[in-house]
């Protein structure tokens, strides 16, 4: 009997212990944040199983702990979880922003984990007191997960905004992707919220890759106006913001987009000399052509000709005297029309003095 | 300069040729206009030669300021004429003329002129464009909430110049007026993705300065000195500023060899009437630099030292970053890490044996503060690289190593490496229709050898080469293959083991105004560890083409599929897309239209999308009824908008929008 007795107040007691308990979890439990990048990460503190209701509890304060060492730092904000009356749980949500000087203060006591902790406390309800641990982890920009850290986006003027004429071609915007870890790459570029091409790639740790918008479909020229452009990441999913840039149309007509101009010889690493006949096929449309010739691929032109016809052949002085024997040059050719608009363009081709 | 130097070059080669021959050589090519050193008024001159002799008319070379003019001109026995193709720039210019008798005997002949566009100046223009657009929606479904019924936009763009004597100013603008029925930006706001609140600057209702630039300049040889004020372009070294496009100011002085610049620009980049001028504010929001440059012996080694210092605030336009902060809105969200620092460097450039051995090498030293707001300071530390290559006619090389230290950070360089070791080298030949290079390098991170941190050890190698013996056909092939693993893994952290496969392969075919071409890419990413997260990535992309003067058309068509392994479900997209410009009837109508298609599936029928986009216009040129404006335009452009999600409807769209619009440029020129 003694025992049924003792039996019924455990029962009690627990039961008593167990209502003036509450359950507090927080989500995400872990996160992991890259040496060098500050970084953000919502939190939600939920707390369940609340015996009292229509009450308030309170942190203070949250604060870093670092392992067996002391308290790494305080964030003084204070966050309140309501349980109101009908229900026993409720919740709190808090925007946590880990700085790079916080992590940097954790790597030098060569710390890579360490625990961000908040203390829920009830001053009018009862005296539970709710602890809610999220650990943060702290990799190398090489070695976290793939994620994407910053993104700029810019025309080929390295601005967020350009001004082209009506059906200017290639038109490209470029997106400066800085990333940690490993992994692919999914996204699209959309212009006025329209899905324009999408792109894959697997980035493998370097810090940052710079994407280009596609040539085809390009991004519309030929709707007069402003444009907005975006890279939108869908993979890895990311926290940070899609940033924008914006183009705009005039009406200014400009030419019809043309086909490449080819070169035809010498051929990509032929061999020239004085009189060589440097020749391309000739556009329809195309009256004038400019030749240049360059020391290297990216340089400006170190001697141009002007010529009416599909081919132009190096005079004897300027081939002795401007280039060097043995030495690999580079040429292209410029196409205009009778109203001296440039119409097409060739690519850059590899050549070596004889 | 470099023109001036071809032209004495010119000179000796045909005066040697020449010599002993029976007439000297302004005896035998008299240049009738414009004469030596004077001074021609116009933005065409026309220039007349006169040869005393007959001369082989296909031997006359004419060149002016180093370009050869001789096929644009008419030339006979006796004499050559032409003019400059485009307008010819303001200043001073060189002539040559060669040309041979029937005898084979050489004359060449060099003058100089200068030339101005009118009397009072020697260049002086100022063109400006008032661009004006109205969009009116014709037909609009009421569950187009995000499309404005109608919408103005105009821009006024200027560009003028004045330029005399040793003096000279110019000024480029746009200027921007936006509005329209509902909000701005109610497209992308609505679209569920966050949005920085600075772009909202990029688009704004009211008048909006785009972009400005202000340049004096003042030249007497051999001294020059730029200044530039607005949205300028400031690139100094590799591992310093590079490509930063800021609002602000920047000074150029220029003596011979010897360069010193200096600049001071905002330390975000913005947009519109924000900033002003950009060279007001404290050293927390604003970046300063200077550099000295000087070029030794015979420009064939190049000194330079950069020093820069100042903050970049976090609210770039165009720009995000992982520190973003929810603001009170929905979907807007407050951008990034207020950084400061400054940074010193010093670069050396050689080229002392023609290309044939180059080298490069840079040294800087940063102190930088990764977080204002945080109570850490600046964190010290330093970057060197060195790199030699050239080209030894067929073969070029080049072989480097960088260091770039655990804390080295340049303000307005976010993207510069850091805590990296990098070893490379690289070589190619070209031989007659084929190249190919082949590039290995290997980098490591944790320079400083961190207990709490691996070391991640990636070696790289590519493989590129390119079959163009016919040029209508050329082919590519690259083949990268990337190896990472880890060491020194501290307790309690998983070894990272990926290798990464890509190959690419293009081919294409060129006839006329028909081009097409055809890439694919396999690239497969193997997660070695026990996780075996592998993904792997082929895309095949075909695009043909055909353009002519008057039309052209660019469709497109790719199929990629990812597998994810870890998952074991495989993605595939389909997309399709196409471009179409045309003109027709003396080009007063013209007809354009873009689209894209794109279906989305994977294997376990989670996803399952199809989207379509386009947007055709027609449009009418009134150019010959009303000649005082340029390209006055009334079009109709319709657009299309589709979505279709199989799994999940709730987000299914289904739009077709129409809209008048009206739309010219009003020139002012002086």
């Amino acid at each position: 009997m003694k025992k049924i007795y003792a039996l019924i107040l455990t029962l009690i007691l627990f039961s008593t212990g167990y209502s003036e308990a509450a359950v507090g979890t927080v989500s995400p439990p872990s996160i992991s944040v890259t040496k060098g990048v500050p970084s953000t990460a919502t939190l939600v503190y939920r707390l369940s199983d609340v015996a009292a209701t229509n009450c308030e509890y309170r942190s203070s304060k949250g604060s870093f702990i670092g392992g067996t060492s002391p308290l790494l730092e305080e964030n003084p904000v204070a966050l309140t979880v309501v349980i109101p009356s009908t229900i026993n749980s409720g919740s709190a949500t808090e925007t946590l922003r880990v700085s790079a000087g916080l992590i940097e203060k954790a790597l030098r006591r060569d710390i890579r984990t360490f625990t961000y902790t908040r203390v829920f406390e009830s001053v009018t309800c009862d005296d539970i007191a709710v602890t809610m641990n999220v650990t943060i982890t702290v990799k190398g920009e090489a070695s976290a997960e793939f994620g994407i850290t910053r993104m700029e986006l810019y025309f080929e003027n390295r601005r967020p905004e350009i001004t082209i004429g009506r059906n200017t071609p290639d038109l490209k915007a470029f997106a400066d992707v800085r990333f940690a870890g490993s992994g692919l790459l999914e996204g699209y570029w959309e212009v006025d919220g329209r899905l324009i091409s999408r792109e894959f790639r697997h980035l493998i740790y370097g810090r940052s890759v710079t994407l280009q918008s596609p040539q085809v479909p390009g991004l519309p020229t030929f709707d007069e106006g402003s444009h907005v452009v975006r890279f939108v990441i869908t993979k890895p999913v990311s926290d940070i913001a899609t940033p924008f840039i914006v183009y705009f149309v005039t009406p200014k007509e400009m030419k019809v987009r043309q086909a490449p101009l080819l070169l035809l010889v010498p051929v990509e690493g032929g061999s020239a000399k004085a009189e060589t006949k440097f020749s391309w096929e000739k556009p329809e449309g195309a009256n004038i052509f400019l030749i240049s010739f360059y020391e290297d691929r990216g340089g400006t032109p170190i001697f141009s000709a002007y010529t009416r016809e599909p081919f132009y052949s190096l005079p004897g002085p300027v081939a002795s005297r401007v280039f060097t024997a043995e030495r690999q040059y580079f040429w292209k050719v410029v196409g205009f029309d009778a109203e001296n608009q440039e119409t097409s363009e060739s690519d850059k081709r590899a050549f070596i003095i004889n | 300069m470099r023109n001036y130097f071809l032209a004495v070059v010119l000179c000796l080669a045909v005066a040697v040729s020449a010599f002993g021959g029976e007439l000297s050589q302004n005896e035998v090519i008299r240049v009738v206009t414009p004469q030596n050193a004077s001074e021609v008024i116009g933005k065409k001159p026309e220039i007349r030669i006169e040869f005393t002799v007959p001369v082989d008319p296909s031997s006359i070379v004419l060149l002016l300021d180093g370009t050869d003019l001789t096929q644009l001109g008419t030339k006979d026995e006796k004499s050559f004429t032409c003019t400059s193709f485009g307008i010819l720039p303001s200043g001073p210019h060189s002539l040559t003329v060669i040309a041979k008798d029937p005898d084979g005997n050489s004359y060449q002949v060099n003058s100089s002129f200068t030339s101005r566009h009118t009397a009072a100046f020697e260049e002086a223009y100022s063109n400006n464009e008032a661009a004006a657009i109205y969009e009116s929606a014709l037909a609009k479904p009421e569950r187009a909430v995000s499309t404005p019924y109608s919408k103005f936009e105009g821009n006024i763009n200027t560009d003028s110049k004045l330029k005399n004597r040793e003096y000279e100013a110019g000024f480029t603008a746009n200027l921007r007026y936006f509005d329209q029925s509902l909000p701005v930006l109610s497209t992308v706001l609505s679209s569920g993705i966050d949005t920085s609140v600075q772009d909202l600057s990029l688009l704004e209702k009211g008048f909006s300065l785009a972009n400005f630039l202000f340049t004096g300049r003042y030249i007497k040889d051999p001294f020059m000195m730029t200044a530039e004020i607005g949205d300028v372009l400031v690139s100094e070294t590799q591992n310093t500023v590079s490509g930063l496009a800021r609002r602000g100011g920047k000074l150029m002085f220029e003596y011979e060899d010897a360069t010193l610049n200096t600049f001071l620009v905002k330390g975000e980049r913005v947009f519109g009437f924000n900033g002003g001028l950009g060279i007001n504010g404290s050293g927390d929001d604003h970046i300063f630099g200077a550099s000295a440059g000087l070029k030794l012996p015979d420009r064939k080694m190049e000194l330079k030292t950069v020093y820069v210092r100042g903050g970049e605030p976090p609210s770039s336009v165009g720009t995000a970053t992982s520190a973003n902060i929810p603001e009170s809105t929905p979907g807007l969200v407050k951008d990034g890490a207020h950084t400061k620092g400054d940074v010193i460097g010093l670069q050396l450039v050689t080229d002392f044996f023609e290309n044939r051995f180059r080298t490069e090498m840079e040294f800087d030293s940063s102190r930088f503060d990764f977080d204002l707001d945080d109570d850490e300071g600046k964190e010290s530390d330093v970057s060197y690289r060195a790199k030699g290559g050239g080209a030894l006619g067929r073969y070029i090389y080049e072989a480097g190593y960088e260091f770039y230290g655990r804390d080295y950070a340049v303000i307005g360089n976010q993207g510069a490496m850091k805590d990296a070791e990098i070893f490379s080298f690289m070589n190619g030949l070209t031989l007659e229709g084929h190249s190919m290079t082949l590039a290995l390098s290997r980098t490591n991170d944790n320079v400083r050898k961190e207990k709490a941190l691996p070391r991640i050890v990636k070696h790289d190698g590519t493989v590129t080469y390119s079959f163009m013996k016919i040029p209508q056909l050329p082919v590519t092939f690259i083949y990268q293959k990337s190896l990472q693993d880890s060491t020194r893994e501290p307790d309690g952290m998983n070894e990272i083991e990926i290798d990464t496969d890509t190959a690419t392969g293009s081919v294409s075919y060129v006839d006329g105004g028909f081009s097409t071409s055809f890439t694919a890419v396999y690239s497969f990413l193997n997660d070695r560890t026990s996780t075996g997260a592998d993904t792997r990535t082929v895309t095949y992309v075909l695009v043909p083409s055909y353009a002519a003067p008057v039309f052209s058309i660019l469709p497109m068509a790719s199929w990629n599929r990812t597998k994810d392994t870890l998952s074991d479900i495989k993605t595939d997209t389909y997309t399709g897309g196409l471009n179409f410009y045309s003109k027709f009837f003396d080009d007063r109508m013209a007809f354009d239209a873009g689209g894209t298609y794109t279906a989305v599936r994977n294997s376990d029928d989670t996803v399952k999308t199809n989207d379509f986009n386009s947007t055709v216009r027609v449009g009418y040129n009134m150019r010959h009824l009303v000649n005082w404006l340029v390209d006055p335009t009334i079009s109709l452009k319709g657009q299309y908008v589709r979505h279709k999600d199989d799994v999940d409807d709730s987000n299914d769209s289904d739009e077709f929008l129409l809209f008048l619009v009206l739309s010219t440029i009003m020139p002012v020129s002086l």
